[in-house]
This record gives structure tokens, C-alpha cells and sequence, in this order.
């Protein structure tokens, strides 16, 4: 049994009252629900029917529950046994809106097992990638996990969905209030209420908008079309493609969700072990292969990809619980919610400004948390320079993509995100100074 | 009665710092059942905002919204209004975003950026395409239905460049408490375009040729001051086989095959869309296309109708291009 972190009120072994259970597992929820507004867009995007769209909404839901029960097991081969939600993952909304435009919701599903399977192979050999990834490199593994979430926090922070929309003050305040309560919560109540944070921010925050008028346009009418109970439509549930060309990009977006997922667990394991020096790289394979399971079936079900969820990662470490049951009742809650089209409808409805303050807390705490990853290995001047040149790598590609617009096609994937191009730069620098170590007699 | 106060203070801090269980306040659970029913209890959006939510865009649903709101405050306070639409700064005039106002005979009595224009007839005044913007304006006060309300879209100088600009003017129908009938109108430099705008605009370029038929109408929908022309939209006609009967990018040299025309991503949104209308009288398919002096594909819309015209089945329909969420990356 691991020994409960010094900072923790919940850890990975305690069974909380079932109260305080109930209300940790539904901010969870809220956390889970933050990507749920994808699969909407993803079918506005084709122009699919909105039957279509619950179904895609329902079976998403559907494999992140799964997935996150499966995560919090310890299976033979499967689960690393961590506190680690699944949920709709933003880094394959592209790749799956591509597909889906090709080929429809066939070709999606085709390509989303295709990813799953990859990262199957992926968690496979990651015993002998190991070398590759120094503490210091999960570091900014994790530090860009959280950069990737910067422009849709922003976003919803502000309240400007497109370029040239006009700026709120108003719903730029309710960001900001709802934010600084989250911190203050955070920083000043003693042991269990901590446990709230998010859940007081989202309260202050809804009352808010609300209050002004700022929850989305239609909400009632739009909840009040759905039924409490669907079974989703699985009209093409036998329908497969599968198409070569999309494969390079899929195997590129499924490397950056397994890397992330790395992360994710690697903070996992920091915030469940206040001794944490090094991976457990045996728990991290374990945790991507339900991963991959879970990326896989939701292709098999015909939902949009999922992924571990860093906002969730984060915000356990924020709150100081990390006991699996959570995990065991937010994964059930969200399956079961799933075949709730009115529930899955209020939840993908979340006001902006308070979707923005969420994730701009749990964002930086997660930016946070990958740099105290970096400090904690001693490094010298040429590793700390590697260290930049990875961050510097991954930021440009963020701030001014356009100047990669051009690269040839064949070396494009690497670009496809911060989080790719920072984890290679970092990687292929580390090995380097590894070698000439070596051929120096160092370490 | 100090030396009390601090007392009971200074009790319920000892009480308040000693070690007891935890038990789940019920506050919270009250909240968090409150906060699903909270959602669900929004009040009803008022119906004059129902103008507002059909719009994609926030910059368009201000735009609406303000000039909804100045026909609803000239409704009730009559010409006195204008002196708020003057204020600069105000809602009613705000950077590029100003008011005016235009009697059914096109005489000018209000304008919030040029007070020169006000008592002047602008009724015969064209762009630089020819585009009688005013007399469009002042058709709209001239429809039957009391709020009547509509797009025009003009080329007109915004203050910042030499060249005049793209304008998208959304105006509407006003009733005067004193009777008389105005039109009061704002618009967007360089605006998004809508999808809801772009698809009734190209339904009615159908309903136009379903009138006027191919020959005579094909070549109106082309003319620079066609109102079928607005802002990155141009409006072609398909026969059955994908071949163009009238072509934005070759007018006097139709007969383009554009069935197999590919997009960036290998992705063939004209079969998509000709699968699409086997099914559905109008549909919408996507693709990727480079903006001018972006280094970066970015995403076009087809929104097309399938008519009758002249007895033979044709596709009216135009392409414009789609924003990306500033979060995404294209």
C-alpha cells in the first residue's frame, strides 16, 4: 500500500465519507464535461444531425467513463491504479474533424481505432524508451501539456470565440472573480475545503452569469428538447474506413496523447508520493495501455477520441484527493450521464467565463507542477540549455505557426503541436549530452 | 460590552480552530444541487433577442442588437433618441460602429459619423461597384411586416484606409410615434460572414433564377453591383454533371469541370455535396482553401441548392470562407 503524501486529505488508498465522495467525484465531473462541447462542434463542423451528434456526445461519454475506471484499476497489463479521468481529448478535435469531413463518421471511427492501437505498440515498447525520458523531460512534457491548453483557456477566459468578437468587461469580471475565488479557496481554507475549490468557484461563477445574463443563449430550450433518458443511436455502428493517407497525422496526434498521458501519470505519481524521485515506468505503461483501451473503444463505440485529462490530474493535486473510489464513482457518473441526454446537454453548456476560469486554475497549476518536475533533477548549464531550446521549440510552434507552414510535408507531423516538437528538441538534446558523456567517461 | 465582544469573538476562533471531524457541510450540497437547477431554470430569452441568437458570430449579434434596441428606443422616445446615438463612446457609437437613419424617400435625418449627410438625399448615391446601397436600405422600411429587417452589403470608406472597405449593414423598419415610417441601420467593416446570411442570400439568387431564368439571370448574379454579390461570397451554377453554367472566375467562359476539384487535404467537396443533394434540396460541405497572404489552409464553406430552371435541374450555390476559433489551430 503507497503511504498517503504529506499534503494530501484524500490519498490513493482512503475511502472518503460519502458525502465529501459525492461532491469531490462531481467536480470531477464538471472537469470531465469541459471538453463535451467537441462532439457539438465537431458535428456542426460536417453538418450532422443532432441525433447523430448525441449519439457521438453519449458514446464519448460513454468510453471516458469507462476509461477512467479502467485507469484506476489495477488490472494485469491495464490501469495504473491513479486517479487519472479520461474525457473528450482537444488535441484529436482536428484529426477527427478532418476524418470526418473525408469520410464521414465511419472514417472517424476507423482512424480513432487506428490511434488507439498505435498507442497500444506505443505503451509496448515504453520500457525501452525509458532512457529517453529523464525526469527533466517529463517536466516539460508536463509544462507543455499545459502550454497546449493555454489558447482554449484564453479563449473561454475572455469570452472571444473568433477573431474581431467584441470584448465583455462584464464576462471578463465573472472570469476573473470566479478564478480568484478558486485561488482563494485554494490558498487560505485550512485541510478538507480545499477539497471544494473548484466546486465554490463554479458556484460563484454560474450565480454570476446568471445574475448578468451570460449562460448560453437558449439554455432552457435547449435542455427542455432532450429527453432524461436515450440509448444512443448506433445507426453506424457496423460502419468502418480507414483510409492510409490520414495515417502518418493520427499516429503523429496519437504519439502527443500517449506523451501526454505520460504526464498526466508521472504527476500522478508525484502527487501520491511525497519521496518521488524517479517514474515508475511499469505503473506508466499500465496507465497508457487503458489509455489505449479506452481510445480504442471509443472508437469501436463511434465517440470522438478521448485522453487523460490534465485538468483533472491538476486539480486532484490542487485539492488533495487522490483516492481512486473518486475515480471508481466520476467514470460510473459520467457513463451513466451519458445516456441522460438532458444531463449531457446542461453539461456541455457551460457558461464561458466559467469554463475560462477553470481552466485557466487548473492550467497553471499544472504549468507549475512540470516546472517543480524540471527543478527537481540538479542540471547542469548544457542541460538547462537543452531544457530551453525544447520550451523555446514548443512555444514558437504555439505563437507563430505559420512559419512552419511551409516545412516539407514529411517532417510537418512534427510540428503539429508544442508538446511534440518540445518533447523531440528535448529528447533528441538529452541523448546527445548523454552520448558525449559518455565519450568523456562522465555520467 | 468591548471586553464581551472579544470574549465571544475569541471563543468562536478557539471553537473554529479545533481539531473535529470533517463532515460535508450542508451549504454545499444544497449549492451543488442548486446548480443543476439553476441551469435549467434560465429565464426565457426575450423573443426581440430571438434577431440576435440566429447569428454565429458575437461582433454580428452586438451589431444586431444595438440596431434592434435603437428601433426599439426611437419606437417609444421619437427623434429625441438621436441625441443619444450622437454621444461618442456610447453604446450607440462605439470605434468603427455608428448609427443613421433614412426616411422611406432616402433623405438622410440622422448619421453618427458624417452629420454632414443629414437632410441630404442619398436615394440615387452608388458605391464604387454601383451598388445603390440607400435605395436598399430603404426598401427594407418599405416591406409590409411592421419590424421588417435585413443585410445590405455596399464598399464604403471606414476612416482608416484609402481604398473603401466592405460593409455589412444590417437595418431595420421603424415606426415613429408620431406615425411616420424610417429605417435605421449600422454595420461591420470586414465582417464574418454568417452562415445564416450567406444561405438566404443564395436561396434567393434560386428564387431569382427559378423567376428569371439561366440566360438573364446568370449574368445578373455575376454583376459587380448584383445584390447577390457580397462580401467573399460569389454565387455559381452547376448542371448535374458538376460542369459550371455560370462561373464567378471565368463569366464569359463557362463549362468548367469541377466534380473532381480537390482541396488541400485530398478532400473532394463537390461529389460530396452532389451525394449530399441525391437527398435534401440545399446542403453544406466543407474545404480547405489558402486566404490571400496566409501562409496557412483555412476552411470554406459550400452552402448550395438544388432548382428547376428553364426545365432542367441545376445547382445554385456559393462558397465563403469559415473563421477558425482562435484557440484552434487550422
Amino acid at each position: 500500500m503507497t503511504p498517503k503524501a504529506a499534503g494530501l486529505v484524500y490519498g490513493l488508498e482512503d475511502r472518503p465519507p460519502l458525502g465529501s465522495l459525492l461532491l469531490i467525484s462531481f467536480q470531477h465531473l464538471l472537469l470531465m464535461s469541459s471538453t463535451l462541447a467537441l462532439p457539438a462542434a465537431l458535428m456542426a463542423e460536417i453538418g450532422g444531425s443532432v441525433i447523430d451528434g448525441r449519439g457521438v456526445l453519449a458514446l464519448t461519454m460513454i468510453a471516458a467513463g469507462l476509461g477512467t475506471i479502467l485507469q484506476a484499476c489495477r488490472l494485469p497489463g491495464v490501469g495504473s491504479g491513479y486517479l487519472c479521468p479520461n474525457l473528450c481529448g482537444p488535441n484529436f478535435f482536428l484529426a477527427s474533424a478532418n476524418a470526418a469531413w473525408l469520410g464521414g463518421l465511419p472514417l472517424m471511427r476507423g482512424m480513432t481505432i487506428a490511434a488507439g492501437l498505435f498507442e497500444f505498440l506505443f505503451a509496448g515498447f515504453i520500457r525501452r524508451l525509458q532512457p529517453l525520458f529523464p525526469t527533466a523531460v517529463l517536466g516539460v512534457v508536463v509544462l507543455m501539456v499545459g502550454v497546449g491548453l493555454v489558447p482554449i483557456g484564453a479563449s473561454r477566459f475572455m469570452s472571444i470565440a473568433y477573431a474581431g468578437d467584441p470584448v465583455s468587461g462584464g464576462r471578463v469580471a465573472v472570469a476573473a472573480i470566479t478564478v480568484l475565488t478558486m485561488v482563494a479557496v485554494n490558498l487560505f481554507s485550512k485541510g478538507t475545503a480545499k477539497l471544494f475549490t473548484v466546486l465554490i468557484g463554479m458556484v460563484v461563477g454560474y450565480l454570476l452569469a446568471w445574475i448578468f445574463g451570460y449562460l448560453v443563449p437558449d439554455t432552457d430550450a435547449m435542455v427542455a428538447a432532450v429527453p432524461w433518458f436515450g440509448l444512443p443511436a448506433i445507426n453506424t455502428f457496423f460502419s468502418l474506413e480507414f483510409r492510409w493517407d490520414l495515417l502518418p497525422v493520427w499516429i503523429i496526434v496519437s504519439i502527443c496523447g500517449a506523451l501526454k498521458s505520460f504526464g498526466n501519470l508521472v504527476l500522478c505519481q508525484k502527487y501520491n508520493d511525497d519521496q518521488w524521485t524517479e517514474t515508475d515506468i511499469a505503473g506508466v505503461r499500465r496507465g497508457l495501455m487503458a489509455d489505449a483501451l479506452s481510445l480504442t473503444t471509443s472508437g469501436l463505440l463511434g465517440g470522438m477520441a478521448t485522453d487523460t485529462s490534465s485538468s483533472n490530474v491538476a486539480f486532484s493535486g490542487a485539492s488533495g484527493a487522490t483516492s481512486r473510489v473518486v475515480a471508481y464513482v466520476a467514470g460510473g457518473a459520467f457513463m451513466l450521464l451519458g445516456l441522460s441526454p438532458k444531463i449531457s446537454t446542461v453539461l456541455t453548456l457551460m457558461p464561458s467565463p466559467v469554463a475560462g476560469a477553470l481552466l485557466l486554475f487548473v492550467t497553471a497549476y499544472m504549468m507549475m507542477s512540470g516546472v517543480q518536475i524540471i527543478s527537481r533533477e540538479r542540471l547542469d548549464s548544457g542541460r538547462l540549455l537543452c531544457l530551453g531550446l525544447a520550451v523555446w521549440a514548443g512555444l514558437s510552434v504555439d505563437i507563430i505557426p505559420s512559419v512552419y507552414a511551409d516545412v516539407p510535408s514529411w517532417i510537418r507531423p512534427l510540428f503539429a503541436s508544442s508538446l511534440t516538437i518540445a518533447t523531440v528538441v528535448a529528447v533528441v538534446l538529452f541523448q546527445w549530452l548523454r552520448l558525449a558523456d559518455w565519450r568523456h567517461g562522465g555520467r | 460590552m468591548l471586553m464581551a465582544v472579544r470574549q465571544s469573538v475569541r471563543a468562536a476562533w478557539v471553537k473554529a480552530r479545533r481539531p473535529r471531524p470533517f463532515r460535508v457541510p450542508r451549504v454545499f450540497v444544497v449549492i451543488a444541487l442548486a446548480l443543476g437547477g439553476l441551469v435549467c431554470a434560465t429565464p426565457a430569452v426575450a423573443s426581440g433577442m430571438d434577431r440576435v441568437s440566429r447569428y454565429v458570430y458575437a461582433d454580428t449579434r452586438q451589431l444586431v442588437a444595438v440596431v434592434e434596441e435603437a428601433a426599439a428606443l426611437m419606437e417609444h422616445e421619437g427623434r429625441q433618441a438621436f441625441e443619444a446615438f450622437a454621444v461618442a463612446g456610447s453604446r450607440w457609437r462605439q470605434g468603427e460602429r455608428y448609427l443613421y437613419v433614412y426616411t422611406l424617400e432616402g433623405t438622410c435625418v440622422f448619421h453618427g459619423s458624417t452629420p454632414e449627410l443629414v437632410g441630404r438625399n442619398l436615394l440615387t448615391s452608388r458605391d464604387i461597384d454601383g451598388n445603390p446601397m440607400v435605395e436598399r436600405i430603404v426598401d427594407i422600411g418599405r416591406r409590409p411586416e411592421p419590424d421588417a429587417a435585413g443585410w445590405v452589403f455596399f464598399l464604403w470608406e471606414n476612416g482608416t484606409q484609402i481604398s473603401a472597405t466592405f460593409k455589412s449593414a444590417y437595418n431595420r423598419r421603424v415606426v415613429m410615434p408620431d406615425g411616420q415610417v424610417l429605417v435605421v441601420g449600422s454595420g461591420l467593416y470586414l465582417a464574418k460572414t454568417e452562415p445564416v446570411v450567406a444561405a438566404e442570400r443564395i436561396d434567393d439568387a434560386a428564387r431569382y433564377l427559378e423567376v428569371i431564368g439561366l440566360q438573364q439571370g446568370g449574368a445578373a448574379l455575376l454583376a459587380r453591383n448584383s445584390r447577390f454579390v457580397f462580401p467573399d461570397v460569389t454565387v455559381f451554377v452547376l448542371d448535374e454533371q458538376g460542369r459550371t453554367i455560370v462561373d464567378p472566375a471565368f463569366p464569359m467562359n463557362p463549362g468548367r469541370r469541377l466534380l473532381e476539384f480537390t482541396d488541400a487535404v485530398g478532400h473532394q467537396p463537390i461529389i460530396d455535396l452532389m451525394r449530399k443533394l441525391k437527398t435534401q434540396s440545399s446542403a453544406s460541405v466543407q474545404f480547405l482553401a489558402r486566404r490571400p497572404g496566409a501562409a496557412l489552409p483555412a476552411r470554406k464553406v459550400i452552402y448550395a441548392r438544388r432548382i428547376v430552371v428553364d426545365g432542367r435541374s441545376v445547382i445554385v450555390g456559393g462558397e465563403y470562407f469559415r473563421p477558425t476559433p482562435v484557440w484552434m489551430r487550422e
